[in-house]
């Protein structure tokens, strides 16, 4: 058996909360805790995906049958947690809400006033603001998308608070160049940019801060967001962390055509993620693939080529598929959605491929996944299928299906993820929606 | 309870907004209150509200100071990518659109781009930009420095920060300016041991980053000239937002000059000013994207409708390409009215392909690529741009049409009228059967149910004027197996009329006043970054005295809501 650090926390008796081991000081006798978040969209075929509601709420994955998307998830079903009866209320309570401008909640919980934007800090840069008290990594957090672009409000999972919007980076060569271009360069000349880098937003700092001192104070709000990017970017000079680090190389995404290549964008940019987490550049990253499921899944095989609904030599895109999932598209939609299980898979699986000490990068690390929706034929926001996966340390439990028999505001599971990584919040979000969804630090 | 609770929030966020002109407390300026479009549509262009000045569009606006009128407050705006590119190109000569590595801009309330809040990568991505665009600026630096020395020294810089911190900041420097990014040069030089070339790289990467080129707030840090209760813009204010508005990128020299003389201090003066921008080739550019986004002529770049769907192959590019062409024709060549744009008996296509769609075969020629010629329509199936393809098959499913899209866009569009997003857990229309055979009939089936009646019932019948055309946009006479009936009815100005197809719809259209008031308001929140609101009204009522489209622009360019603005809450001052 391999003595890991979820065995040195067991030995110390560690429950849920543990406000002392925070990541930095736990690096010194082990490896630091990190978090990543990978969303898509469009939901998941409701009736393939969770099991029966277990009595007393709970079932061990090994102990049911799993339904044919979660099969997807067999070989790993002791490293994740399938939560029921989940509900972005946040979301639903909004007067006319459609379902494809949904995902500024999935992390944030909260509704910005008159937008669909999220109303507050989401759970990725309010635990990425926690460690920078401790640790000066050179990307508090990494925000990629796979072909997530155009408005945020379908693009973006992140932000720093009330409709302050994090963007992701769709270019998986962009994102490995930014992460890891630096390490190219001679000391000399990364001193060099440095130091210029540094003069010039030493300039800007004070040039923001004197612009938006007249403004309006609606728009010196957009300045001050602007002014704090720009410190990111400061601090990101004098960051000390992944220093020794060596260049990994990036594979090449082969085509832009999301219906042709969207797995290879997704699995470039989770390498990203795997390999900057490796050289300890950054802890916190999100993935946001796709905005509305406007794209073909052609990789899928013969059927989705001919998957029109109107006419068959038309491919369906995943948006039509999900739409007519009740209907003719049945099949097609549990297939993709087994296929969004296997990009999980291949985060795991990449993770699990990183040594730590005696165990892996996946024993130190949580992964959320989240949606958009629940039921995306009518863009439901209950039963949205969010999944935890990775140990954490030894801080949850994993391998359950949990389902409290009632509808639990998805901020209840911003509170459990929070408090698992030791930060003792109640509420997460609007506090109106409660606190955490129980049983998942048990 | 579910399900009725949703229907009343959509129901009424459908009349509501159709009595109010929009979801954000928006007023239109006629205020109507009967559920339909044509009530929605207000009509500016009618006769003037009262109290309200009428001086042509020719005259100077009432003198500063002699009224209590309002305006609504217009936000602080990013250069969007489009201006950014532009300008930068303008700015250094560099044509390769770098903004197009930025996160892309999203749609405002407004229904216009709006640049994305600048959130780290933004100002990740800004960085890289600008220490590009600056590297290549100094290897031809002699282009942009003033001094005559090959090579620029300490005294050559000085100058060149004072003439291109103007240009790139798009008004003269505020002394502290000067002072910083002279500093920020002093440092290149003497801490980071630079010579004056790559100090003044330094400099430039740093100007291409300021709040001041990044914004459209040429006022700068000067306190602002107070008209009653509203602002008057500066003449370097009035010279960006005139060249933004046509030429989407920064003033031109002339334009700068006429800042610097006091030219701009009238209505007169920036009349001027905006027909000499409208006669030059980059009004096209302004035009081209304002229509980009009014029609939203985006969504045509971005169909797909799978290999072999009825000929789609190759038809997307010279789609955009003709639509972009007869807006030019009609805009700078024509006679520049709504009703031309809306019913015009031709259009410009240099694709033998999409010729064949209209009916037409295009002369043989061995130029490359081949010259865009003009097409004469029959009048029996084709009029104007909603009987382009660039709205035909864009505003379709992938495989078949919409009369959804297709409503809506002439609904929203082109006539004012805000559909609330539909709200989830509505029904997908159902699919087509032995019962239900055409569109149409699926679409009625589908306005059964009193969910999506609400909205349908005033999108639908607008969209099954166009049924005549497939989803690529061709002509036809049957759906499926059954013959088309594209016919119905819809209100407009407070009066129901009656169309047999689509073909009479635009004529209606075109004639209409409301349709004119609409492109009055889409063009005054294009220009000016915000709705429409009543306050507005006086302006728009100016404005929207013409069907045509030039007029219209330089009666926008002189009213109160584009040389003034109100101070925004929290503002300072003095």
């Amino acid at each position: 058996m391999r003595a890991t650090r979820r065995d040195f926390l067991g030995a110390l008796g560690a429950s849920a909360f543990l406000p002392l081991l925070d990541a930095d000081r736990a690096s010194a006798q082990s490896y630091p805790l990190r978090f990543i978040v990978f969303g898509k969209n469009n939901g998941m075929h409701i009736p393939a995906f969770f099991p029966a509601a277990p009595a007393g709420g709970e079932a061990r994955l090994d102990a049911i049958t799993l339904p044919p998307i979660l099969q997807t998830l067999d070989r790993r079903k002791n490293d994740v947690m399938v939560l029921g009866n989940v509900e972005q209320t946040s979301f639903k309570d909004i007067p006319n809400f459609n379902g494809h401008h949904s995902c500024g909640h999935n992390l944030t919980g909260i509704a910005d006033k008159g937008s669909f934007l999220g109303g507050g800090v989401s759970l990725d840069q309010y635990i990425a603001a926690q460690f920078a008290k401790t640790v000066n990594l050179p990307f508090p957090t990494l925000n990629l998308g796979a072909s997530a672009s155009g408005v945020q409000t379908m693009a973006v999972l992140s932000y720093r608070g009330a409709a302050q919007p994090v963007s992701n980076e769709n270019s998986a060569t962009n994102a490995f160049n930014r992460l890891f271009g630096s390490l190219n360069l001679s000391a000399a000349e990364q001193d060099r940019l440095r130091r210029e880098r540094k003069s010039v937003l030493d300039y800007l700092g004070a040039r923001l801060t004197a612009f938006g001192a007249r403004l309006g104070s609606e728009d010196r709000q957009k300045i001050d967001y602007h002014l704090g990017s720009v410190r990111d970017l400061e601090k990101r000079l004098s960051a000390t962390a992944g220093k020794s680090c060596t260049a990994p190389t990036i594979t090449p995404v082969p085509s832009t055509d999301t219906s042709k290549s969207l797995p290879q964008m997704i699995q470039a940019q989770m390498d990203n993620i795997v390999a900057a987490m490796a050289c300890d550049l950054t802890r916190v990253a999100t993935l946001k693939a796709s905005s509305a499921g406007d794209h073909a899944m052609l990789w899928l095989g013969a059927e989705f080529q001919r998957a029109g609904i109107d006419n068959p030599k038309a491919a369906a895109t995943y948006h039509d598929i999900t739409h007519h999932q009740y209907g003719e598209t049945k099949d097609l939609k549990i297939r993709a959605d087994q296929w969004w299980l296997e990009m999980l898979m291949y985060l795991l699986d990449k993770l699990d491929a990183v040594k730590e000490g005696a165990g892996t990068m996946l024993d130190n690390t949580l992964v959320l996944m989240v949606d958009d929706m629940g039921n995306g034929a009518v863009h439901a926001q209950g039963d949205m299928p969010f999944v935890l996966a990775g140990r954490l340390g030894g801080r949850i439990k994993m391998g359950r299906y949990l389902n409290p028999g009632r509808k639990v505001a998805h901020n209840g599971v911003l509170v459990a993820v929070a408090n698992a990584f030791g930060f003792p919040v109640t509420t997460f979000g609007d506090p109106k929606y409660g606190g955490a969804y129980p049983g998942v630090l048990a | 309870m579910r399900a009725l609770a949703v229907l009343v929030v959509a129901a009424a966020a459908c009349s509501g907004s159709i009595a109010g002109g929009g979801d954000d407390g928006v007023t239109s300026p006629a205020g109507g209150s009967s559920a339909s479009p044509g009530a929605a549509t207000p009509a500016p262009g009618g006769a003037p509200m009262p109290g309200a000045p009428d001086p042509g569009p020719n005259a100077p606006v009432t003198a500063p100071g002699t009224t209590t009128t309002t305006l609504p407050v217009r936000p602080l705006l990013r250069l969007t990518r489009f201006e950014y590119d532009n300008t930068v190109r303008d700015l250094l000569g560099d044509t390769t659109r770098p903004g197009s590595a930025l996160p892309e801009d999203n749609e405002g309330p407004h229904g216009y781009d709006v640049a994305a809040a600048v959130s780290p990568l933004d100002a990740t991505v800004l960085q890289e930009i600008a220490e590009r665009l600056a590297s290549g600026a100094v290897k031809n630096l002699a282009k942009l420095v003033p001094c005559k020395s090959a090579t620029p020294d300490d005294a050559c810089a000085r100058q060149f920060i004072a003439s291109f911190g103007q240009r790139a900041f798009r008004r003269p420097l505020l002394p502290d300016e000067t002072t910083a990014i002279q500093g920020l040069y002093d440092t290149a030089r003497t801490q980071l041991g630079y010579d004056s070339t790559q100090g003044l790289r330094v400099v430039i990467a740093a100007l291409l980053q300021s709040p001041e080129f990044l914004y459209h707030w040429e006022l700068g840090a000067q306190a602002p000239t107070l008209a009653g209760k509203l602002v008057q813009l500066t003449s370097w204010e009035l010279a960006s937002r005139l060249s933004y508005l046509l030429t989407g990128s920064m003033p031109d020299d002339e334009l700068f000059a006429a800042a610097q003389s006091g030219a701009l201090g009238t209505a007169a003066g920036v009349a001027a000013q905006a027909r000499r921008l409208l006669a030059a080739p980059r009004a096209r550019d302004g035009m081209g994207d304002l229509f980009r986004q009014w029609w939203d002529l985006d969504r045509i770049r971005r169909t797909d409708k799978g290999a072999n769907v009825m000929g789609w192959d190759g038809l997307r590019d010279p789609m955009y390409a003709e639509t972009k062409r007869f807006v030019e024709a009609v805009v700078f060549e024509g006679d520049a009215t709504v009703k031309s744009l809306l019913t015009a008996p031709y259009t410009f296509t240099n694709n033998a392909n999409l010729a064949k769609v209209y009916g037409a075969t295009l002369p043989a020629t061995t130029v490359n690529p081949a010259p865009m010629q003009k097409i004469d329509l029959d009048p029996g199936q084709r009029a104007g741009f909603l009987t382009q393809g660039s709205f035909l098959a864009a505003q379709a499913a992938p495989t078949d049409t919409s009369p959804v899209k297709r409503g809506k866009l002439v609904l929203t569009q082109i006539l004012c009228t805000k559909i609330p997003d539909p709200p989830a857990e509505v029904p997908a229309l159902p699919p087509a059967s032995s019962t239900l055979k055409t569109m149409r009939q699926r679409s009625v089936e589908h306005m059964q149910n009193p969910l999506c009646a609400a909205c349908h019932r005033l999108l639908d019948p607008l969209g099954f004027a166009f049924e005549i055309y497939d989803t690529v946009g061709k002509f036809r006479t049957m759906d499926r197996t059954d013959p088309i009936d594209a016919s119905g009815t819809f209100t407009i100005g407070g009066r129901e009329r009656a169309f047999k197809n689509a073909l009479e719809l635009t004529q209606i259209l075109g004639a209409a006043p409301e349709t004119h008031a609409c492109a009055a308001r889409q063009m005054l929140r294009y220009a000016l970054g915000r709705l429409e609101t009543m306050d507005d009204a006086p302006s728009l009522d100016e404005v929207a005295r013409t069907g045509n489209l030039r007029d219209l622009v330089l009666a926008l360019v002189q009213s109160k809501a584009f040389m003034f603005r109100a101070p925004a809450p929290g503002e300072v001052l003095r």
